[in-house]
């Protein structure tokens, strides 16, 4: 075969694949929630099923203020006995307490997208007994393929998210602006703040920080 | 001989999922001063040295995506004047989670302090310092330490100690680069220039400021020069009260400064979208 007719060929074949390209239609636009989370739209749908076997989607709570936590038991900013845990502290069951006082309708998750040398009944347990050491009034999501981590760009544990009534992100980031937790009563959460605002039908601000914590453990 | 073998290869390619997690690691932390004896009103430096056991990290002032900065606390006698803690320049690591800036292996953070004018000979200063840092592999322990420096004060400073050498490497000024200009020009964008250095490509490692955001930059060289734009910008709604400034860290190859200098310049200039910011070049 010459290399003219080669070409020839080659032209013909891309030219007829550009052609099925052009030809096929593109699919009509999702109405659906993005794949990725970005303050401004529409959160990313989730599904999952909670460490008791419930299973809890984020559109079952259309309507509501959705505030969601990464949680990790093994993380001492999260989970774990220690004196900066957002939990061992008390510091995550008086925001429960707060934001339920704002608005009792105020939904609250956390999600465990832990998964790097791990089982998953291993995590289950550790969450279980963090759950219940901790007083954990709020279901622990499992995503132990870590696809809605992935969607929500959750990088640390903890790292909040606030959805507001329409399913809209508004702020994503730190916990508070206390660290290591020495500010006490004069420390700013930045949750509660955004849920404060969105019920006076402001936009948070900040919208954003940079969240702190142990990184997000993911598998891969 | 087959069964061993199989064995072998079942191990080297069991998953790291199944295994246990591992064990608290132990970081050790001392403290040195960098002159064996201090005088009245003569600077000297603090050194604080961290050992993380291999594999190991712990976080830069900046950690990155996640993970704590480590943190170390100097209390020195009144009249003192304690400086700002100064870090090595971090590796940046990638993670799933995003990228993390870590410190890895022997780390030296120094600490500047000032000696009152009046301090008098004879007696000994006693520098008292405490730390604590977040150490990460697969999982995450906090930890701490301490450690007490007692130095002789002599009416002139004795000689270097071994510890004045390992902060030789530390990142310095920029300003104090030779030839290399930093700019903000219209855009807005932070434009570095300046001759290029033999440990490798120039990068930048930022340091977070609230409402400040600094783009992907873009990095052009030519000859024995380069050439980094920065896109910034500033949103004063997501600054929490902060003024916005320029920070982190011009940084060539890893960045790991060696004995005779270092690899990593520190950036720190107020934001303004004016385009009126430069730095002169060092002579």
């Amino acid at each position: 075969m010459t290399t003219t007719l080669k070409a020839t060929i080659l032209a013909v074949m891309l030219a007829g694949l550009a052609g099925v390209a052009l030809a096929t239609p593109k699919p009509a636009p999702s109405p659906a929630a993005p794949r990725t989370a970005e303050i401004g739209k529409k959160a990313p749908a989730f599904s999952l099923t909670d460490i008791e076997g419930t299973q809890h989607a984020l559109k079952d709570h259309t309507g509501k203020i959705v505030v969601i936590e990464w949680f990790n038991a093994g993380c001492p900013y999260s989970g774990k006995a220690s004196p900066k845990s957002v939990h061992a502290s008390g510091r995550a069951a008086a925001l429960r307490k707060q934001l339920r006082a704002i608005d009792p309708t105020v939904v609250y998750l956390l999600i465990d997208s832990t998964a790097r040398r791990a089982e998953k009944s291993d995590i289950i347990t550790a969450d279980k007994a963090a759950r219940k050491q901790w007083k954990i009034d709020a279901p622990i999501l499992i995503d132990f393929d870590g696809a809605v981590g992935h969607a929500y760009k959750a990088q640390t544990t903890p790292h909040m998210f606030v959805i507001d009534s329409d399913g809209v992100l508004r702020y994503q980031g730190a916990f508070d602006n206390d660290k290591p937790n020495t500010q006490g009563d004069a420390a700013t959460n930045h949750v509660l703040a955004a849920v404060k605002k969105i019920k006076a039908g402001e936009n948070p601000s900040p919208s954003k920080t940079r969240a702190w914590g142990c990184g997000v453990k993911y598998g891969t | 001989m087959l069964s061993t073998a199989m064995a072998i290869l079942l191990a080297l390619c069991a998953p790291e999922g199944g295994d246990a997690p591992p064990p608290r690691p132990r970081v050790q932390f001392e403290a040195a001063s960098s002159v064996s004896s201090i005088a009245a009103g003569v600077p000297f430096d603090v050194v604080c040295t961290l050992t993380v056991p291999p594999k190991w990290h712990i976080y830069w002032k900046d950690p990155g995506s996640s993970g704590m900065a480590t943190r170390v606390r100097v209390i020195a006698a009144k009249d003192f004047k304690v400086g700002p803690v100064r870090f090595p320049c971090p590796v940046t690591l990638l993670d799933p989670a995003g990228a993390v800036n870590a410190l890895d292996g022997r780390v030296h953070l120094a600490v500047s302090i000032t000696p009152p004018g009046n301090l008098e000979s004879g007696r000994e200063a006693l520098i008292q310092v405490d730390a604590d840092w977040l150490v990460c592999r697969e999982a995450c322990f906090l930890g701490g330490g301490d450690a007490a420096v007692r130095i002789p004060i002599t009416a002139t400073p004795g000689p270097e100690t071994e510890a004045a050498a390992w902060i030789r490497g530390l990142p310095r000024p920029i300003e104090q680069r030779s030839g290399t200009n930093v700019v903000v020009v219209p855009g807005p964008s932070l434009r570095i220039s300046g001759p290029r250095d033999p440990a490798g490509e120039p990068n930048f490692v930022q340091e977070h400021r609230p409402g400040v955001a600094l783009g992907t930059p873009t990095i052009s060289t030519a000859g024995d020069t380069f050439v980094m734009n920065i896109p910034m910008a500033y949103d004063s709604r997501e600054s929490l009260g902060q003024s916005p400034r320029i920070q982190g860290l011009v940084r060539f190859g890893s960045g790991r400064g060696t004995s005779e200098g270092t690899s990593a310049w520190e950036i720190d200039l107020p934001f303004d979208s004016n385009g009126t910011q430069e730095r002169k070049p060092a002579p």
